[in-house]
């Protein structure tokens, strides 16, 4: 899910080679760029040689160039922070549905980089009692309206933000690991090792809402796809999920969109007409992820290894 | 010589590439043997405009995502492409079988309504007739309020420019009237039944729901129109008819889950003010050893004089 | 102070001198003993700097610690070094203001082990942390409600009160070092003589130094007190099986008073062999100490009760997962050899009179500050595997911690460390303070540079 866009350089009258250079080298995030038009005056005559996508070389005039601005850090840090005020994000995961289809996993790591077993979003096998039914249960993070996470943070690094989102600031985080102890849902990860492609993005600019590239000795976890919100699309899990399990929306707009097929319903009446609960509301810690119980399964449930092949990797 | 020998690859060539063209669109799933009593049910639902249009709405809830748009196959799982040959070859009767049943993979929608799977059916073959882009007709959709002895109505009108180049009504058009989400493929319908136009090419239907709006409670009403002969069109427009947006998720409140700005009273007292107790006593300790230093120069200085 | 202490075992009463030249002699032995032992801890913390090192350029996954076992060795060393650093409150402190007479020898080796154990544990949090290079952020982004930076605070400021309880009633003693140790090398001449801050003994000066002394040792109880119960909130706030209990903090410190009564008996068996010190650290000494140790040791016996026989009557669903680990499975061994070696035997046997003598004592306070080291360690890592929601979808060895040699290596280096800047401040300070030694026999002297030839009267 790496987005590679091309990025026009900002005086259009460099020379072409370094041009190209710059062009090559940028892997620009591709939620987080604004378009700005601020279009150069027509008829100048003179053309630009600009480097596409493909690796054509066109020649193209000035005003027809829209100018894409590369956020600052500060800017991306400000309204990362803040979070998209006025909304309330919600999650309801339909456990009927649930096949074990592991897409929102391999959506999820992907989009973050993240090693397999690393995955934000994971794929349980439940059996509340021993003659109870057994179950696939994905577990994000629930983002809680009272997170124990953000609670004992010693530099705010983790942080509840004003739309409920919780993010993980990774040029903040000391890697304590205090959250990891804190949060009763096993829903965060840690970067014990470099992590891959590293070299490779160093000189990306780091987005708070999508944490990319992930850093050594920090946290990361869920952030309900903060930098897909901000433009209006689904998280990635819930986009990539062939299943419908996922609805996800706005609590105080009262609506919730199916990831799959796109169906939007009232959220307060998903829940009322399908018994919605949350998990361990006795921890008080308030979690904002629904779940509809497995009644009425679309199929039936078939176990696999808890450790499968594919997770696994060398000690040390 | 060498233009015939190059003919001869070109050819050679052309042929591999249909025939891996024939290959890639051919089934690659195990064959799904039916029995014959349940090839030979008919299908008792005709292929009407209106079966075709219930048929995609179940088509784009259950089978869209795996199947695709486009019923080719390409949707999020690779899945069977319905839209081949081999596939319409089957009677109706197969084709309910296997959706009645599933098989791994595929879900069994034996809960649905019989009727539903027809209209599926139908829907299906449809789409191996899909026309290109090019050949769908333009039509335009506006929308209007009314709001007047408490009643709000929406009212939709379907126009096309005939053959003659006059603006005409469509009429039996379906219309989805919706309010547009925060996301961009979120759109909540307002209305359940399906509505179609008149012979003026108009539909009107009640609004009486209580949805939210923005903080001023506008709302973004969209009505669309979808039909197999029609290039898909929208129009939104926005209108007050929502309830204002409560906004009353972030609080000012304290509280210790959020950052200093927003640390509960007891704690802020309680912290500085030990804190401050303690170190101004170890200031005072540190004074008073500063004064044994005094006191020893002074007396050094008395015993030396 | 009160009624100067009676001893035996002295053959007559001894005079100022004598005192003096025992407790100082041993400042004059740099001997290749001394030289051998401190070149071989530094050996150690080198070799632990260099697996710090290593540590450092990997990432924390060159210890076992993962995602269900987060925290690890060295938050278990970093427990325990709070724990052995509350020592210096109780000897220096608590027993003070009980009026325990006995216990002022061993005040000075109190303080010094507990600057020498706050020190390692400042370090072992910082060993443990991902990012350290981050540090600062606990200062510029601090944010209150949490409690790591309660712990930060409380940690410095404990270590400011350490050493400053260290260094006041040192100070009579530095005086005397000033005036007697002529011939020891320039620069520790030079460290006495600042470091005595004119010290002369007037009577203003001890009653500056009464009064601070007094404060201090008020003061260093509600922050002694606050360091450990802070550090067990850094689990007892989390909602986790064996973790969120109310008695967290008590249960600590009581096992603070065993761990740091352990190591001082173990101190004073040392100095005392090394320094001939057995007319000041007497059997009588011992005999004391060991009782405390029984006593705290009782104390924590009964926290342990309340730890495991609440949860283990309505053995809850994690919880008995959880207790059932401990008594029966998987940690099975390590658990009842901690509590058996470490805590019900040393109670047994120290009841006895025979094995409160020095060298029983000694062995079994090995024992039960290893104890005490295993008894954090099964209190910090086995509740990380009993999570609400099952572990699943990681690689097996996710499911159990077995430390690595690195983690082995840095944690030897924090006991090397601290037993560097111990053995460095006895080599530079008497182990025993004088001025509190002869007043405590009675020996009505003020002590001053002999230079002068005026003699005030000492404050009784």
């Amino acid at each position: 899910m790496k987005d590679q866009q091309h990025n026009p350089t900002n005086d259009s009258r460099r020379n072409f080679l370094k041009q190209s250079a710059l062009l090559g080298a940028g892997v620009v995030a591709g939620a987080g760029v604004l378009a700005s038009c601020s279009n150069q005056p027509a008829g100048s005559g003179e053309k630009i040689k600009l480097l596409t996508a493909t690796g054509e070389l066109v020649e193209v005039d000035p005003s027809q160039i829209k100018r894409v601005r590369k956020e600052k850090l500060t800017e991306l840090q400000e309204r990362g922070r803040e979070g998209l005020t006025g909304h309330h994000w919600t999650w309801v995961i339909d456990l009927a549905k649930c096949k074990n289809a592991r897409k929102c996993m391999d959506a999820c790591v992907g989009a973050h980089e993240l090693k397999p077993y690393q995955s934000h979003i994971n794929v349980l096998q439940m059996q509340d009692s021993k003659s109870g039914a057994p179950y696939y249960m994905p577990t994000p993070c629930f983002h809680c309206d009272n997170p124990p996470c953000t609670k004992v943070c010693p530099v705010n690094a983790t942080f509840k933000r004003s739309d409920g989102i919780v993010l993980i600031d990774n040029l903040r985080c000391i890697g304590c690991r205090f959250c990891i102890a804190a949060c009763p849902y096993s829903a965060r990860r840690f970067q014990w090792f470099e992590p891959d492609y590293t070299e490779e993005q160093k000189n990306r600019v780091y987005d708070v809402e999508l944490n990319v590239p992930q850093k050594k000795g920090t946290i990361t976890k869920c952030l309900m796809s903060a930098d897909r919100l901000r433009i209006g699309k689904l998280p990635y899990c819930v986009s990539a999920c062939p299943n419908g399990v996922y609805w996800f929306g706005d609590k105080l707009e009262d609506t919730v969109t199916n990831g799959t097929t796109h169906e939007t319903v009232k959220f307060s009446e998903l829940i009322r007409d399908n018994a919605g609960y949350t998990y361990f509301e006795d921890l008080g810690t308030k979690p904002q992820v629904y779940y509809l119980p497995p009644k009425n399964r679309t199929s039936p449930y078939v176990p696999v290894d808890k450790f499968q092949e594919k997770y696994e990797e060398k000690r040390g | 010589m060498k233009m015939k020998r190059n003919i001869l690859v070109t050819a050679a060539l052309g042929v591999a590439f249909l025939y891996s063209g024939l290959l890639a669109n051919a089934q690659d799933f195990a064959p799904w043997p039916v029995p014959d009593e349940a090839a030979a049910v008919e299908n008792p639902v005709a292929p009407t405009k209106e079966s075709l249009q219930a048929g995609k709405s179940l088509f784009d809830l259950q089978c869209k995502a795996c199947h695709g748009e486009s019923g080719k196959g390409d949707g999020l799982i690779k899945s069977a492409n319905l839209t081949t040959p081999e596939f319409l070859a089957q009677t109706d009767g197969a084709i309910h079988y296997k959706i009645y049943q599933g098989r791994g993979v595929m879900p069994g929608f034996s809960t649905l309504p019989d009727e539903q799977l027809w209209d599926v059916i139908n829907y299906v073959r449809s789409l191996s007739m899909v026309r290109d882009s090019a050949d769908l007709k333009d039509a335009t959709i506006s929308l209007y309020f009314n709001d007047a002895e408490g009643q709000r109505e929406l009212t939709a009108k379907v126009e096309e420019t005939n053959a003659e180049g006059e603006v005409v009504p469509v009429a039996g058009m379906k219309v989805n009237f919706a309010v547009q989400t925060h996301f961009v493929l979120g759109q909540l319908p307002v209305v359940p039944a399906d509505h179609y136009t008149n012979e003026n090419g108009m539909v009107t239907v009640v609004f009486n729901d209580t949805l939210i709006g923005d903080g001023e409670g506008m709302l973004q009403v969209v009505a669309s129109i979808q039909d197999m002969e029609y290039k898909p069109a929208q129009v939104t427009e926005a209108v007050g008819w929502g309830v204002p947006n409560p906004q009353d998720y972030w609080t000012e409140r304290r509280a210790l889950w959020k950052n200093n700005d927003y640390v509960p009273i007891w704690l802020l007292i309680s912290f500085t003010g030990s804190a401050l107790a303690i170190w101004l006593t170890i200031v005072y300790v540190a004074l008073l050893v500063r004064k044994i230093k005094l006191e020893g120069d002074r007396y050094e200085n008395d015993v030396n004089t | 102070m009160s009624t100067p202490v009676t001893t035996s075992t002295l053959p007559q009463a001894p005079t100022f001198e004598q005192v003096r030249e025992d407790l100082i002699r041993p400042l004059h032995k740099n001997t290749f003993a001394n030289k051998l032992w401190i070149r071989f801890l530094i050996v150690i913390i080198i070799l632990g700097a260099i697996a710090y090192g290593h540590q450092l350029i990997k990432g924390l996954g060159v210890t076992d610690m993962r995602d269900y076992s987060a925290w690890g060795v060295y938050i278990a060393n970093f427990v325990f070094w709070v724990a052995v650093s509350l020592i210096g409150s109780l000897i220096s402190s608590i027993l003070k203001l009980l009026h325990q007479n006995w216990s002022n020898p061993l005040s000075r080796i109190a303080e010094m082990i507990a600057l020498g154990a706050i020190t390692m544990a400042a370090a072992s949090i910082v060993i443990d942390m991902g990012r350290p290079d981050r540090l600062q952020n606990v200062v510029l982004h601090g944010r209150l409600q949490s409690p790591i930076l309660w712990d930060f605070f409380v940690v410095n400021t404990y270590l400011v009160i350490s050493i400053i309880l260290l260094y006041l009633p040192l100070i009579p003693d530095i005086a005397i070092l000033r005036d007697r140790m002529t011939d020891s090398p320039p620069w520790q001449r030079k460290l006495y003589k600042a470091l005595s801050l004119g010290w002369h003994g007037t009577q203003e000066q001890w009653r500056l130094l009464r009064r601070s002394m007094i404060v201090m040792i008020i003061l260093i109880l509600p922050v002694a007190f606050s360091i450990h119960t802070v550090t067990s909130w850094l689990f007892a706030v989390n909602s986790r099986t064996g973790w969120h209990s109310t008695i967290f903090g008590p249960y600590f410190i009581a096992g603070a008073f065993v761990a740091g009564s352990a190591a001082v008996i173990i101190a004073m068996y040392v100095f005392r062999k090394r320094h001939k010190l057995q007319q000041y650290i007497t059997d009588r000494h011992f005999n004391m100490m060991n009782k405390l140790l029984v006593l705290t040791m009782l104390l924590y016996l009964y926290f342990n009760i309340n730890e495991y026989l609440v949860p283990g009557y309505t053995w809850q669903r994690l919880d008995g997962e959880h207790l059932r680990e401990l008594f029966l499975g998987h940690q099975a061994p390590l658990f009842w050899l901690t509590q058996i070696l470490g805590l019900v035997a040393p109670i047994v046997l120290l009841l006895f009179r025979r094995m409160r003598k020095p060298l029983p004592s000694l062995i079994i306070s090995i024992f039960v500050l290893l104890g005490a080291w295993m008894k954090r360690m099964l209190i910090v890592i086995p509740t990380q595997f009993h999570p609400e929601f099952p572990i699943q979808n990681v690689p097996k060895h996710f499911l159990e911690y077995i430390p690595t040699y690195t983690e082995y290596v840095i944690s030897a280096a924090t006991l090397a460390g601290a037993m560097l800047i111990i053995t460095l401040l006895v080599r530079v300070f008497p182990v025993v303070p004088i001025w509190e030694e002869a007043h405590d026999r009675g020996i009505n002297k003020i002590f001053k540079a002999e230079k002068t030839s005026n003699i005030h009267e000492n404050e009784a």
